[in-house]
């Protein structure tokens, strides 16, 4: 008995030594490893955008928050490098050295080509490390016509020609749906081309296009308060996210429809429009490169998370205007994934949507 | 109003703002006299907002932006470099006139055209904020069409004398212009499979090719400083030639007063305004002075007072669109926006009401740029006049280098070095053979503009533009300019007849 209790005490003594022995160089592989990391040099957040656009704007307000989250907080350097749609950011972005001090902002229109079969030069939508979108929210879409155009669907369908809707280009966010609307014959007619949400407001408020896509809370009583006080839109159709009823109010109507209560589509049709519509959701993604250690990636990804909880960047978020939500990882591999139970015609369609069917 | 131009003078004449327009001065000074622009710098200055008070970020980018506007005519004057997107027209009278050993009359008439201009585009703001929204409201697409469409125009007026030779050479600009993404639906046009070209083709290299380099290498081949005449008198009487400039370019009231409301008038026009102002400012003093036809392009001075006056004063023309509808005009009123947003501040209606003082401090840091950079610009042109007498074996090295050195900030690729190389070759053969360069610019800088314009006209109005009033207006402004311009140069061809007892032609 005693000779049992003697190897007992021995066996755990010398568990407990190899537990010693082994945890503290592991322990110090990570966490002063990652100080060292951070402090080594700034990290890079590389936009493909200009200077003075949402992307840019978006990436200096994390990178004045994110640093205090990972060892060492790290200084924080914003490069622009624009052009090719953001692609030449995202390029150098993807081939940068991956050691963790390099980010790139995805733009959602560069996964849905990959999913679509275009190929993304130097961005492999199964390698690269995603670190999650801090603005992953859905927001309340509202499409409106000039009231002295018409009031509601039935009567833009019975005015016998389409109204003019103007936007960015193909796939932008807030011309989803009467995009939709005209890929599938309806009574639209985009007009592509405008450099903004500025410009495509001011366009409307001097009569150059009969519809605004950008018939929010966020933008009207910003821009033009005027519109509710003098009720010249009249909504037609919401998506994504159902509006407030004091918004509506403020249009002056009590309800609006969700988009398929008016506008007749194929489940196909509509399968790739609300795909489309939670790609957009989930836009200023931020990744690092396919090869980033294991344990800079992990790190990354609990900053975002706790960056999005931050009182110091909600309140700088909110001063420029932007909505803040998390999403994460997890969220984009399941977005991405989605896309796998598109038939071949809904493929086309959101690849009309992305702009990508010339 | 009132109470609000108080707030912000109190606000603006504190030892913040004054401290970092004393930092920005230097800075400002040296950058608009770089054919890259100034733009690198304001977005350092961006990486402030936020942190610092919005006071302060915005005080620095604007006094910037229109401190280096006012020394951009130096390269363009003394060594025909026009600027990446102002002080192009300049060139025309400018260059020829310093080569004539006049670059100090050049220079006093160019600072003194773009104080008058500054300060006249800073009032024209002022007066124009409480109706901006509307007067916005009255243009559109189509305006903005053909009056990119008039700028682009100009070609003609600059290819006088090789009329066909300037129409091709601006097809050509066009052709190049049409590379890249479509502004319209984001395709890429021929691009040849270089990713390079995703974005177009950039414009500080074309300009450095087509237009420094040849000069540089002509100076050295003639072996003769920039001044082939005069050059003596042109060093011995710098101070004098500098306030003849300065007297000649008041001696020009009516045109400077006209020329400066146009650069704020097209200024205003979202787009359009930074690019085509000064070459629709010089496009019609070259039609309605008395003998413009035949003197502008060969040194006349009223061509520098019409571009440079033009060239100042629509810096207060296009922070309109950018303050009140959030739409900039050029890529430094672009940062501009994105200080006012990332600081809390958002363009649009609020800027009239609730951030009144901060607007209104937008007109005195125009003013004020103006007024303290351009008298220190006038001391130092004394000296700067000097750079036309230096022997081109010491000029064309320091120019060739720092050029080149611009040209590569373009994008940060060895690009930028080849294609410099490339509209060296060109610019050199086109200056030889007597093709005129301009139009290549104007193709250049206009032609996504009126691409852009055209596409939303046609797509928006349609055929009923040509019934809406506005653009009747315009073209009926354009018809009485013409009419103008042909009373005046025909009395001007009959009086020089009548002296010289010919018949006119």
């Amino acid at each position: 008995m005693e000779r049992k209790f003697y190897h007992a005490r021995l066996g755990l003594l010398c568990a407990f030594a190899l537990v010693f022995t082994i945890a503290p160089p592991a322990w110090a592989q990570t966490s002063p490893d990652l100080a060292k990391l951070f402090e080594s040099k700034p990290v890079t957040i590389i936009v493909g955008s200009a200077p003075g656009g949402g992307y840019d704007v978006f990436g200096r307000i994390v990178a004045r928050f994110v640093g205090k989250y990972l060892p060492g907080n790290p200084s924080f350097v914003v490069q622009n490098i624009p052009g090719g749609g953001q692609l030449r950011g995202l390029r150098a972005a993807m081939k940068s050295t991956p050691d963790g001090l390099t980010l790139g902002i995805l733009h959602p229109r560069f996964v849905q080509r990959e999913l679509a079969g275009i190929d993304v030069p130097d961005f492999d939508l199964k390698s690269v490390r995603v670190l999650g979108s801090p603005s992953a929210i859905t927001v309340s879409r509202i499409w409106c016509v000039r009231r002295s155009v018409a009031t509601n669907w039935d009567e833009l369908v019975k005015l016998g020609r389409p109204v003019t809707n103007g936007d960015t280009g193909p796939g932008a966010s807030f011309g989803l749906g009467p995009q939709f609307v005209s890929l599938i014959g309806g009574p639209v007619k985009m007009v592509y081309g405008y450099g903004g949400t500025s410009e495509i407001m001011a366009a409307f408020d001097r009569g150059e296009t009969d519809s605004i896509d950008r018939c929010t809370e966020e933008h009207v009583p910003r821009l033009f308060p005027k519109w509710i006080a003098s009720k010249i839109l009249a909504p037609i159709f919401w998506w994504e996210r159902e509006p407030s009823k004091d918004w509506l109010g403020k249009l002056g109507v009590t309800k609006v429809p969700y988009i398929f209560d008016v506008v007749k589509a194929e489940r196909e049709q509509r399968s790739a429009f609300e795909l489309a519509v939670r790609f957009n959701t989930f836009s200023r993604t931020f990744v690092t490169p396919p090869g980033v250690p294991d344990n800079v990636y992990s790190a990354w990804k609990k900053a975002f998370e706790a960056t999005t909880k931050d009182p110091g960047f909600l309140k700088a978020a909110a001063a420029a205007g932007l909505e803040v939500g998390l999403g994460t990882a997890d969220d984009f591999n399941e977005l991405v994934d989605s896309f796998g139970k598109l038939s071949p015609a809904g493929v086309k369609i959101l690849k009309d949507l992305v702009g990508q069917s010339a | 109003m009132l109470e609000a131009a108080i707030d912000a003078a109190q606000r603006l004449f504190s030892p913040g703002p004054l401290l970092v327009m004393l930092i920005m001065l230097p800075i400002s000074l040296i950058s608009g006299m770089m054919p890259g622009g100034n733009l690198p710098v304001a977005v350092i200055v961006l990486g402030f907002a936020g942190y610092l008070d919005p006071w302060i970020t915005v005080t620095a980018v604007v006094f910037f932006l229109a401190a280096s506007d006012i020394t951009e005519p130096v390269p363009s004057i003394l060594m025909g470099i026009p600027g990446a997107r102002s002080a192009q027209a300049t060139i025309l009278d400018g260059y020829p006139m310093a080569q004539r050993g006049e670059a100090g009359i050049a220079l006093g008439a160019s600072y003194m055209c773009t104080l008058v201009g500054g300060v006249i585009g800073a009032i024209a703001l002022l007066v124009a904020l409480p109706i901006s929204r509307e007067l916005l409201r009255l243009f559109g697409s189509a305006e903005f069409f053909l009056l990119s469409l008039l700028g682009l125009l100009c070609v003609a007026i600059v290819s006088s004398g090789a009329f066909v030779k300037g129409m091709l050479t601006a097809g050509f600009g066009l052709a190049i212009a049409m590379i890249g993404f479509s502004p319209i639906t984001g395709v890429v046009r021929a691009d040849f499979g270089i990713e390079y070209l995703w974005d177009g083709v950039p414009l500080v290299p074309i300009v450095v090719g087509l237009f420094a380099l040849p000069e540089a290498i002509d100076l050295v081949v003639a072996n003769t400083p920039i001044a082939r005449e005069r050059l003596d008198v042109m060093l011995r009487e710098a101070n004098r030639d500098v306030y003849r400039g300065m007297r000649e370019a008041l001696n020009h009231k009516w045109l400077l007063v006209r020329s400066s409301l146009i650069g704020t008038f097209v200024g205003m026009m979202p787009g359009v305004g930074s690019s085509g102002a000064h070459w629709i400012a010089y496009a019609q003093a070259r039609h309605t002075e008395k003998g413009g036809v035949e003197s502008f392009g060969k040194g006349d001075i009223r061509g520098v007072i019409a571009a440079d006056s033009a060239n100042n004063s629509v810096d207060g023309g296009t922070l309109i669109p950018t303050v009140v509808f959030g739409i900039p005009g050029s890529g430094g009123m672009a940062i501009l926006l994105a200080i006012l947003v990332i600081s809390g501040v958002q363009p649009g209606p609020a800027m009239l009401t609730q951030h009144l003082d901060l607007t209104v401090s937008l007109v005195y840091i125009v003013a004020l740029a103006n007024i303290i950079v351009v008298p220190i610009m006038l001391f130092a042109a004394r000296f700067i006049t000097r750079i036309a007498a230096v022997p081109p074996n010491l000029l064309a090295p320091i120019v060739i280098g720092v050029v080149t050195l611009a040209a590569y900030q373009a994008t940060y690729s060895i690009e930028d070095l080849v294609l410099v190389l490339a509209f060296a070759v060109l610019g050199v053969f086109m200056k030889r053979y007597g093709w005129p360069r301009p139009p290549i610019l104007i193709a250049v800088v206009l032609a996504e503009i009126v691409e852009k314009y055209l596409w939303l006209s046609v797509n928006t109005y349609g055929l009923s533009m040509f019934l809406r009033p506005q653009f009747l207006g315009i073209i009926a402004v354009m018809l009485l300019v013409m009419i103008v311009s042909f009373r005046i140069q025909a009395g001007a061809k009959r009086a020089w007849a009548e002296s010289s007892g010919t018949t006119p032609a």
